[in-house]
């Protein structure tokens, strides 16, 4: 650490100052733990003492600067050191550690391992060097906050420098057999640095799925403030890096805490944008669905090609035909979805098709059973139980290839232990690909996604979905791949409006679809006033009295 | 209407619009009912993983094995309920190691999965969606008809895909260049692709927002929807 | 030395199994092995869920013990064991349960989404605050114009946004953005599971 002329007291800032003025008073009142008394001590130990004391040679971990060393630090620079974790210090004080201090309330304790096994596998110049520093204590009042944990301040590199990976005293080296040490050859070493850019300090990423390669960007130029790894031996199995986001997390924990002991009022004007925002919406949405208005144009289907595939594909089934549809939804998205469901399921049901209901999320089969009870009870099949329920299925992909190959092996039994191979609807499938139909009812892209990777190539009917219009935009991706991964889609309330208006329908969709308009046009209009605000605020606002001052927005 | 449905509908009813009151800020009745929800969600979670997964695959076999006819063999069996207990034996700190094999062979076929999933579904359908971007029938039909503007925006929205999909790969190329004891650089090229890319995903983040919004408003619709009409049947309006 | 002796059957289960069932998936006459171990994992995945629950408990449990948020911890506590045994005492598509699911779980989960409908406008309408840069700006302004271009607004349709400009923005430029994420993520994906496979990263407790 370099300060070139400066003294670095000038440039330390206030709370610094104040801090240290404290711990220098208390420093005067209490005097730290005192040391054995040398004669209590064996010989031996008084040697050990000795041997490794800061400033002996044969213990010196790095060349002797010129100015005040590492170990000792200048008086005015002592409690700029960093804190030092006590738990390394000896394994007898830590024989029973104390419960480790978290930056949050952990719902499952941290994975620890005994004390003793971690300083036996640190490696003994990672602890050696802070032996024997004096411990800090750290100032009460300076914050209100909890002292940062002992794991998140070692992050400190001139506290915990990296471990080499030899070391290059060769105090250190043990001694060889005679009979080794004469084949050593002697001068045929090259003199320049052969560890490879592995071992170098600045070597490749060791974490992450860049870890080992070379060549590559920076690790923090990827993530922000992610320094180089060290080697550490706490108590705790952290990485680096989690230390480092641990450190971010507290950061952001302590801002928070701050914002809440020094509640910064909300300006006025952000307050009442957020009350009429919000009741504008709502009044917006609720006047269209009290006064019943059905006036808004209804988008046609030239502009969704997705939706038309769908429906024809439906259109052309044979009646009886097997299909499978898997209701991967949350209960969330049951509101937005249902309309666009009981279009294209009631299209099925007319069309005489047997439904295999499945599901990969618990809550997917109540959902199921729900919607056919409340949008579709009046179709004879749905009246007459003729469809099956296979339940939920749980394992995700896995589950998922399993059922592709051998759907009878996954799922053993249906409602009641009955053996659902047997029913009418399943009697003919041996395979995923012998239904007629597969149809994917999601919540999100991502669950479409995995239905395509492990299901989809295996397919030659394809796949086609119902989902959440938050899924279109990476779905659009796979209606658009090559071949088409996805072969129909219908997303959302407009999805729903399309579908209802090629089978020539009034359903859902076309109940809600006044209120989406309304609540549509509310939504450009908080969006347009609330960023002219933001803005007009942003450029009134007081310029803060200190360049770097927190804002009080 | 049946009275149980009514309270129902009025349970129901008073839930959404405590849970919509978030909206206008925290009280202590909105956490009650939130760790109400948790509860419910997760009982009902438990109890169907029992029914629908642990019963059929492996109480049932180990009951039919003891008392009735096998129907899975005694091998097979014993694996899974080898594979169980491990993984039971991580709810207990001091066996929590022995659950290790259990987990490892989930993260293993997880992986192996994801792999073959992504290479297959994902990697190989999108690079030959963006090879074959220009739609090659449209541009010919275009150029045979005279229709030349049509052939332009076929060419255009062709060189508009390929350019937003390489430059957002571009912002994710982590390759570089070392030079001497320099950090490792991209090159200009990759660079300026990688700025421009970052453009093209502040848009496609828009389009995911954009989305969410309108599934937040569906269902804004249909829980206002729910609310008035209970009212109504509430107040023996049509 | 417990853990020494473990760590390498973990990964040897991971490396095993995984290679497993990717080199079955390449090579034909493998399916019914892999349909086992498939099977195997499913199992897992189930009895994995159950432990999360499991574990959701007993921290409850435990703030109860201590006296720490009692009221939500009892609450929620109660609210899962009497879900959890009318449900599989019933069968969770019977009666009480579905009463349940329908009037309770249901509600609150569909009345949080629309909740986030006034949430994420404000949040929209709140970016330049936060946010001003160019990046920001282009958020923002291709957000207005997909919302201008969504369908009818206050009931009146505006072509030119719905047929014209929001088609180009969703099928070229968010579209071939999405391409390019969506191709990124495969490609992490793939790296990573191969680092599962060959054992360099072991998730798994290792």
């Amino acid at each position: 650490m370099s300060h070139g002329h400066h003294d670095p007291e000038e440039n330390l800032p206030d709370w610094l100052r104040a801090l240290r003025r404290q711990q220098e008073e208390q420093a005067g009142q209490s005097q730290p733990a005192a040391a054995p008394d040398p004669a209590e001590e064996p010989d031996w130990l008084q040697e050990i003492r000795q041997r490794y004391r800061p400033g002996a040679t044969k213990a010196e971990p790095q060349e002797p600067a010129a100015g005040p060393s590492e170990e000792e630090p200048a008086p005015a620079l002592q409690d700029t050191q960093p804190q030092l974790p006590l738990r390394l210090e000896l394994a007898e004080e830590v024989a029973e550690p104390p419960e480790p201090w978290l930056p949050f309330e952990a719902e499952e304790p941290l994975e620890t391992e005994p004390v003793d096994e971690a300083l036996e596998l640190a490696e003994p110049q990672a602890r050696q060097p802070y032996g024997d520093i004096q411990e800090v204590e750290p100032a009460e009042d300076s914050l209100d906050l909890p002292a940062t944990p002992t794991f998140i301040d070692e992050s400190d590199e001139t506290a915990f420098p990296s471990t080499p990976a030899f070391s290059e005293d060769p105090d250190d080296l043990p001694s060889e057999p005679g009979w080794l040490e004469s084949l050593r050859p002697i001068e045929d070493f090259p003199h320049e640095d052969a560890r490879s850019a592995a071992m170098l300090p600045e070597g490749p990423p060791q974490e992450g799925p860049l870890a080992g390669l070379s060549d590559v960007l920076p690790t923090s130029h990827l993530v922000g403030q992610i320094g180089k790894s060290v080697e550490y031996s706490t108590r705790l199995q952290v990485t680096g890096s989690q230390r480092q986001h641990a450190a971010v997390l507290q950061e952001l924990l302590q801002s928070e805490e701050q914002r809440s002991a020094d509640p910064v009022e909300r300006p006025l004007g952000n307050r009442l944008l957020g009350l009429l925002g919000s009741l504008l919406l709502i009044a917006a949405v609720l006047v269209p669905l009290v006064t019943g208005s059905q006036s808004a144009g209804r988008p046609d289907s030239t502009q969704a090609p997705e939706v038309r595939n769908i429906f024809n594909s439906i259109d052309v089934l044979p009646a009886g035909a097997p299909v499978l549809v898997a209701f991967d939804l949350q209960p969330a998205q049951y509101g937005e979805v249902a309309p666009a469901v009981s279009a294209v399921l009631g299209h099925l049901l007319d069309k005489q098709a047997r439904l295999v209901l499945l599901s990969t999320q618990e809550s997917g089969p109540a959902l199921a059973e729900r919607l056919l009870a409340e949008h579709l009870g009046n179709t004879p099949l749905v009246s007459t139980g003729s469809y099956l329920n296979l339940g939920y299925l749980s394992g995700g992909s896995a589950a998922l290839r399993s059922l592709t190959s051998d759907p009878r092996g996954v799922v053993l039994s249906g409602p009641g232990r009955s053996d659902p191979w047997q029913t009418p609807a399943l009697q003919s499938i041996q395979h995923l690909r012998d239904f007629a139909m597969i149809l994917v009812i999601a919540s999100d892209g991502d669950s479409v996604r995995v239905w395509i990777e492990q299901a989809g190539t295996q397919l030659p009917a394809g796949l086609y979905a119902i989902t959440s219009a938050q899924a279109q935009p990476l779905l659009r991706t796979y209606l658009q791949s090559s071949p088409p991964s996805l072969r129909g889609l219908v997303s959302g309330v407009s999805g729903a409006v399309i579908y209802e208006r090629l089978r020539g329908d009034v359903g859902l969709g076309r109940h809600y679809w006044d209120a989406y308009s309304y609540g549509l046009g509310a939504m450009v209009l908080v969006i347009l006033f609330g960023s002219l605000y933001s803005r007009l605020a942003q450029t009134t606002e007081p310029k803060p009295a200190k360049p770097g001052a927190p804002s009080g927005a | 209407m049946a009275p149980d449905l009514n309270f129902g509908l009025v349970l129901a009813a008073v839930l959404s619009l405590l849970a919509l009151s978030y909206v206008f800020g925290e009280h202590p009745l909105l956490r009650v009912m939130l760790y109400l929800f948790i509860g419910v969600s997760a009982g009902y979670a438990a109890a169907v993983v029992v029914q629908d997964v642990l019963l059929p695959q492996l109480v049932f076999p180990v009951l039919d094995e003891l008392f009735g006819t096998p129907t899975l063999d005694l091998g097979e069996l014993g694996i899974r309920m080898a594979l169980a207990l491990l993984l039971l034996a991580k709810l207990f700190p001091k066996t929590a190691r022995l659950g290790n094999p259990a987990t490892a062979l989930l993260a293993g076929v997880g992986a192996a999965l994801a792999v073959a999933g992504a290479a297959q579904g994902t990697i190989l359908p999108q690079v030959a969606a963006t090879r074959n971007i220009f739609d090659v029938t449209t541009l010919q039909l275009a150029l045979q008809g005279g229709y030349y503007l049509d052939a332009i925006e076929v060419i255009f929205s062709g060189l508009l895909l390929v350019l937003a999909s390489v430059s957002t790969l571009a912002y994710f190329h982590f390759g570089a260049t070392s030079r001497g004891k320099q950090e490792p650089q991209r090159s200009l090229l990759v660079d300026s692709l990688a700025w421009l890319g970052s453009f093209f995903i502040a848009i496609a983040l828009a389009a995911l927002f954009h989305g969410v919004l309108l599934a937040a408003l569906a269902a804004l619709v249909e829980r206002l929807d729910f609310l008035q009409s209970t009212l109504r049947l509430l107040l023996g309006m049509p | 030395m417990t853990r020494r002796f473990s760590l390498p059957i973990a990964a040897a289960v991971a490396v095993l199994g995984g290679g497993f069932v990717l080199v079955s998936l390449l090579m034909p006459g493998l399916e019914e092995m892999r349909s086992r171990v498939l099977n195997w994992a499913v199992l897992l995945a189930a009895l994995a869920l159950l432990l999360g629950l499991a574990n959701l408990f007993q921290v409850h449990w435990q703030k109860i013990r201590e006296g720490n948020q009692r009221l939500y911890s009892t609450v929620l506590l109660i609210a899962m064991l009497a879900t959890f045994g009318i449900t599989l005492w019933e069968g969770s598509r019977a009666g009480i349960p579905m009463w349940i699911f329908s009037h309770i779980q249901l509600p609150i989960e569909t009345s949080l989404m629309a909740g986030l409908a006034a949430s994420l406008t404000l949040a929209a309408a709140r970016l330049v605050q936060r946010r001003n840069t160019p990046l920001g700006y282009t958020f923002l302004v291709t957000l207005f114009i997909l919302l201008l271009g969504s369908g009818p607004l206050f009931g009146q349709e505006i072509p030119f946004l719905t047929q014209r400009v929001a088609p180009i923005i969703n099928n070229f430029l968010a579209t071939g953005a999405m391409r390019g994420l969506l191709i990124g993520v495969a490609l992490g994906s793939m790296l990573t599971g191969l680092r599962v496979l060959i054992g360099a990263d072991r998730p798994y407790g290792g």
